[in-house]
């Protein structure tokens, strides 16, 4: 990944944790572009629509949580409709175990970072990618 | 306007399937088609093809044919998408009030009973193809 073009979405319904998000990788990355969505449905139109290399994925949100989001790529990938494969870091308060460990290993999935959402972790994670 | 010449049949059972696509095949021979055995490949489909026309099933086991509907709405509505498809509902719901409901929904242009009636169809495609 190139740092001058980065392109994330953040999918969270809650508007205050998509605006700390938002501050945190603009200071981090000024040149990036920043996408938006606050339910599953919006986040895979806005996934279609501009092609973001880097994902956060909220798993709880009312309606069609992270998971559906999930489900659709995963299906898409399966059947080689969908050819490029942006990195989905999953940002969820879910603490049970299992749960988490059932997130990780869905094939979309490149990393999980529990919540609320420690910055020096997603930094460090970001780093490790990008050139 | 969405030029594309392309169809996307959505619909869970193959049978069914390839009476559409054989339907399609003669009635539209410069379309190009797409199918999908299930919703999530569906949306994939309708995403990267963009396509002009869906038939769209209903009832199909897991995610149905209203959650496609759900998606499109909500890209629609908030000015996410750039494109708007035609899509006909294929259904074998027989209340008058739930297939009211489905012709109210942004994106359809028409709900069509299950059996479809080809005939039917095909005068419907004059309007839209």
């Amino acid at each position: 990944m190139k740092k001058n073009k980065l392109r994330f979405l953040i999918v969270e319904d809650d508007e205050m944790i998509r605006i700390i998000h938002k501050d945190f990788l603009e200071e981090l990355f000024p040149k990036c572009e920043i996408f938006e969505a606050e339910n599953a449905a919006q986040g895979i139109c806005q996934y279609f629509e501009c092609s973001p290399n880097v994902i956060l994925l909220d798993m709880m949100m009312p309606l069609m949580g992270g998971e559906t989001f999930l489900d659709i790529l995963e299906e898409g990938y399966s059947k080689k409709v969908l050819k490029y494969k942006p990195k989905i870091i999953v940002v969820t308060a879910i603490k049970d175990v299992k749960e988490l460990m059932n997130i990780g290993k869905r094939f979309a999935v490149e990393a999980v970072i529990s919540k609320p959402l420690v910055q020096s972790q997603l930094k460090a994670l970001l780093e490790d990618w990008i050139e | 306007m969405n030029h594309s010449k392309d169809i996307l049949i959505i619909e869970d059972e193959s049978i069914t399937r390839t009476m559409y696509v054989s339907f399609f095949q003669k009635i539209a021979p410069e379309f190009n088609l797409y199918e999908a055995c299930n919703a999530l490949e569906g949306l994939c489909l309708c995403f990267e093809k963009r396509p002009q026309l869906i038939l769209l099933d209903m009832i199909m086991p897991e995610y149905s044919g209203e959650f496609i509907l759900d998606v499109m709405e909500e890209g629609i509505s908030k000015n996410i998408l750039s494109f708007i498809p035609k899509i006909i509902v294929v259904s074998s719901i027989d209340n008058a009030n739930e297939l009211m409901e489905l012709t109210k929904r942004l994106a359809v242009v028409s709900v069509m009973p299950k059996p479809l009636p080809f005939e039917t169809l095909e005068e419907l495609l004059k309007l839209h193809l």
